[in-house]
C-alpha cells in the first residue's frame, strides 16, 4: 500500500491519486459506517431499509460540481452537514435531490408531499436521516483509523449546488471523497450523495492512518 | 453534594434559565442534571430523578433504537438528532387535552477533565471506549486516545407545541 502520487491542481481532476488498496480500504470503512446507519434506520421504521454505496471516488471541487450538476439537473437539493476537526478536518455532507428527499420523507412519516418544496416540518426527518448516515460513516472512520475527531452541531441547508459548495468553503487543493448512497425501501429506490470534504493537508493524515491500519492487518 | 454533582451544577446551572428542556446523562444513563424547564414539563422534580437511570422513568428509552445511538455518542461519535417527525418526543411532557409537547432533540457529548471528576470515573470511560471499538468489528487493546476526559450527554429538547 502507499502508491500515492501528487499532481498539480487542474480543472476536473483530483489533486491526489489513491492506490487501489487505499481506495478499497476507504470503501470498506465507508461500508462499515453505512452498515451501522442501515441497522439504526431499520430499528426506527417498519419497512426494511437497505442502504448501499455503489461507488466511492476521490474528486476535485470542480469535478464534484460537474457531477452534481448532471445528477441534480439544476434542481434544488437538501443537505445535512457536519463539520469535523482533529487529526483531520473538513465537512461531511449528505445531499438529497429534492425528489428523493420528498420520497424519503413520505416513506418515513407517511405524510404526502404535494409539492417539491419541503416545509419546515419535513426538515426534521431529513436532518435525522442525514445525521444517522453521516454519523455512521464518520464514526467508522474515527474508530477504524483510531483517530479522535471533534464535531460541530449538524446543520441543514436547501438550495442549489452552488449554495452548497459556497457554504463548504472549498479551496482548489481540497480533496473530496464522493460516494453515492442508495436507499431501498420496499420497492422504492431513493438516492443521495455522501460528500466528505477534507481541508487542505487533512487528506494526507487520513491516508497515513489508512496505511498504518493496513500495515497492521495485511 | 458530591464532587461530580458540584461540577455538573457549575457547568450546566445556567441552563435552568432557558425555555428549553435540557438534561445531562452519564454513560450508565444516570441523570446528572435536569433543568427547571424539564421539571415543569414532566412534573418530575430533580430531587426525584437525579442519580437514577432515565430508563427507569421513561422505559421506552431502553429500546435499541435509542440506546444504540446514545452509546455511539459516548464512544466519541458526533452529535445526534432525534426528529419530532420520527419520534414525536423523547421525554413525554404532557401539554393539555391528552396531548404531548413535540420535541426536536439534539444530543451532544460534553467532555470534562478527568481530574475534575476523579480517577474512578476515568476508568469507567476507558472501559466503555474499549467496548465500543469491539462493537465496530475492529478489536483493539489500544484505546482510541488517552482517556483524559469524562463524557456526558446533553439532551436538548425544545418542545413548544402539542401533539395528540
Amino acid at each position: 500500500m502507499g502508491g500515492k502520487s501528487y499532481k498539480p491542481p487542474a480543472s476536473g481532476e483530483a489533486t491526489v491519486k489513491l492506490s487501489l488498496e487505499q481506495l478499497d480500504a476507504l470503501q470498506e470503512i465507508v461500508n462499515i459506517g453505512i452498515g451501522q446507519a442501515a441497522s439504526i434506520l431499520n430499528q426506527m421504521i417498519d419497512s426494511p431499509i437497505r442502504l448501499q454505496i455503489p461507488y466511492l471516488k476521490v474528486v476535485s471541487p470542480k469535478t464534484l460540481e460537474q457531477e452534481l450538476e448532471v445528477q441534480i439537473n439544476g434542481n434544488f437539493i437538501s443537505a445535512v452537514g457536519l463539520k469535523f476537526a482533529g487529526s483531520f478536518a473538513g465537512t461531511a455532507q449528505m445531499v438529497f435531490p429534492t425528489e428523493s428527499a420528498a420520497l424519503l420523507v413520505t416513506m418515513l412519516t407517511g405524510e404526502e408531499i404535494g409539492s417539491n418544496d419541503l416545509d419546515a416540518v419535513k426538515i426534521g426527518t431529513l436532518s435525522e436521516v442525514g445525521n444517522i448516515v453521516i454519523n455512521g460513516v464518520m464514526g467508522a472512520i474515527s474508530n477504524v483509523l483510531e483517530q479522535h475527531l471533534d464535531y460541530s452541531l449538524p446543520n441543514y441547508t436547501e438550495g442549489t449546488i452552488q449554495t452548497l459548495l459556497k457554504s463548504s468553503d472549498l479551496a482548489t487543493k481540497t480533496v473530496i471523497l464522493f460516494a453515492q448512497a442508495s436507499f431501498t425501501i420496499e420497492t422504492l429506490q431513493i438516492k443521495g450523495d455522501i460528500i466528505l470534504i477534507f481541508n487542505v493537508n487533512s487528506f494526507d493524515t487520513l491516508l497515513a492512518a489508512i496505511n498504518k491500519i493496513a500495515g497492521k492487518n495485511l | 453534594m458530591n464532587n461530580e454533582s458540584k461540577i455538573i451544577q457549575q457547568k450546566f446551572g445556567i441552563l435552568d434559565n432557558v425555555p428549553v428542556g435540557v438534561c445531562v446523562l452519564r454513560e450508565d444513563f444516570a441523570v446528572l442534571f435536569w433543568n427547571s424547564c424539564l421539571e415543569d414539563w414532566t412534573k418530575i422534580p430533580r430531587g426525584e430523578i437525579l442519580h437514577t437511570k432515565i430508563t427507569d422513568h421513561f422505559p421506552h428509552l431502553s429500546q435499541p433504537k435509542y440506546t444504540s445511538r446514545l452509546q455511539q455518542i459516548f464512544a466519541g461519535g458526533p452529535p445526534t438528532i432525534f426528529s419530532s417527525q420520527i419520534h414525536k418526543y423523547l421525554i413525554p411532557a404532557p401539554w393539555h387535552d391528552d396531548k404531548y409537547r413535540i420535541q426536536q432533540t439534539t444530543v451532544t457529548a460534553v467532555a470534562l477533565e478527568a481530574q475534575d471528576v476523579g480517577s474512578e470515573a476515568k476508568g469507567k470511560i476507558s472501559q466503555s471506549f474499549y467496548a465500543a471499538l469491539k462493537n465496530l468489528g475492529k478489536p483493539s487493546k489500544t484505546p482510541r486516545y488517552k482517556f483524559l476526559k469524562h463524557s456526558f450527554l446533553v439532551l436538548t429538547l425544545p418542545g413548544g407545541y402539542a401533539q395528540g
